[in-house]
């Protein structure tokens, strides 16, 4: 039987280790990604992560269920990267390049991709990561959020605790931006358009 | 077809909201109409969701390899749940660390091996594993004024270790996987941990404070020896001095007999 997360939050409530279990197990991937994509490093990003879910255990029993539980586990890993961006005093960080690994990259490939289109898609992705860590954090949150987590912008306002107008306005601004330095990469020799399946 | 958007209302807001297929019925089909005279808009529509696509490429790196998967692993039990680093902390009862410091006290106390000697040839201080304890003991040197000392130093240095290894017995027993435990469990385990926890900080302070003692007591010898020494040194250049005084005399007795029958 698959329970739902607040089916899981009141067992754990009553003791049921287990139950919490499963909802570490349902929701690790998402925070981490989170974390990952706020702070940009993949070590902190588990800390982050970790120490979320600690939390979350902790103040269970003050859970009373205003809130979906991914809504406030999703609120307290946002603290915790703003307390990391602060106490770092620090953008997020666009970790380095490492060596093109054409081996790894070619295991993580479409059936259809050549060597060029992998190493292309690395360079995007790069591309992103630089310009995703331009962006202010309100604008870098909101994307996020919408982007990656799939959240509406009701959830977003609610969530950050903004109207739904400025959540709308702080994506148009983020991925104006964006547009703007993905532009500059295709001037550096991006491409940007190389087998990237449009998803409309 | 114009190129500067006439739409009548909040332009921005409108576009994210088509964007993301989130406008309301209403708002979608007037703002279709709009977009189907408005270069600027279509335009700018075809380059965020291009943006869009992009983004999509953005994916975080997988976790290193033991982080998910080891909080993935099955462990043995009839049960097969699985355990997670949630329940894993839950059974690793809070005194672990202590006792894991108390661990590394006693390591650190055999690998630090401090030898302090004041002998003919000076003051030595050794550590490490240069100089093992059992060659250490000689170089003390026996002295009646400090038999108790040198006897304080011959004792076992560890007379704690039976009860870590009693301490490290139970935290193995205790890091044994266990299955789910109930709240009453979790209480109790939750007051063993404290009792436990004030027997391991007990420990590390009677461990510390046997280790002030021993170090002031090899101070303190090391001090003795070093006055007796001074001691010595003063008697001797007192004699040293005095041979001379009375050679200066000699001579100047001489050179005055000298000078006398000149």
């Amino acid at each position: 039987m698959t329970w739902t997360d607040e089916e899981l939050v009141a067992r754990s409530i009553r003791g049921d280790s287990e139950s919490f279990n499963e909802l570490i197990l349902r929701w690790e991937r998402p925070i981490y990604s989170l974390a990952y994509r706020t702070i940009g490093r993949e070590e902190d990003a588990r800390d982050v992560c970790q120490e979320t879910f600690l939390r979350a255990f902790r103040a269970l029993p003050a859970f009373r269920g205003q809130a979906k539980f991914s809504s406030w586990l999703y609120r307290i890993a946002l603290n915790l990267c703003r307390d990391w961006m602060r106490r770092e005093r620090r953008a997020p960080i666009v970790q380095p390049p490492e060596d093109v690994d054409l081996l790894e990259m070619a295991a993580t490939a479409e059936p259809s991709e050549s060597i060029e289109d992998l190493v292309a898609r690395k360079d995007l992705t790069r591309a992103v990561e630089r310009a995703m860590a331009r962006l202010p954090e309100e604008q870098r949150t909101a994307i996020i959020l919408k982007e990656y987590q799939g959240l509406t912008f009701q959830e977003i306002a609610d969530l950050i605790g903004c109207p739904l107008s400025t959540v709308k306005t702080r994506l148009y601004q983020g991925l104006t931006v964006l547009r703007r330095e993905l532009a500059k990469a295709d001037a550096l020799g991006v491409k940007r358009s190389v087998n990237v399946k449009s998803e409309k | 077809m114009d190129t500067t958007c006439s739409y009548r209302g909040n332009r921005e807001e409108m576009l994210i909201a088509y964007l993301y297929d989130a406008a309301e019925p209403g708002e979608r089909s007037s703002f279709e109409a709009h977009l189907a005279g408005c270069i600027p808009c279509r335009e700018e529509l075809e380059e965020l969701r291009l943006v869009r696509t992009e983004l999509a490429q953005w994916a975080p790196p997988e976790p290193a390899a033991g982080w998910l998967s080891s909080r993935a692993t099955t462990y043995g039990g009839s049960t097969g749940v699985r355990r997670t680093w949630g329940s894993a902390l839950r059974e690793m009862p809070a005194w672990a660390q202590a006792a894991a410091a108390v661990l590394v006290l006693g390591v650190a106390a055999g690998a630090a091996n401090v030898n302090v000697k004041y002998d003919d040839s000076g003051l030595t201080v050794r550590t490490g594993w240069m100089a093992p304890s059992s060659t250490s003991a000689p170089a003390v040197r026996s002295n009646s004024a400090t038999p108790a000392l040198t006897s304080a130093a011959n004792a076992d240095p560890a007379p704690w270790r039976p009860e870590l290894a009693s301490l490290e017995q139970q935290l193995r027993s205790e890091l044994k996987p266990a299955g789910a435990q109930t709240a009453a469990g979790r209480e109790r385990d939750d007051a063993a941990d404290a009792a436990i926890l004030r027997r391991v900080r007990a420990l590390i302070e009677e461990s510390e404070k046997k280790q002030m003692r021993e170090l002031a007591l090899r101070i303190g010898e090391t001090t003795n020896q070093r006055y007796a020494d001074l001691r010595n040194i003063q008697l001797n250049f007192g004699s040293a001095a005095s041979e001379m005084r009375s050679l200066a005399l000699q001579q100047q007795e001489i050179a005055r007999r000298v000078g006398f029958v000149r």
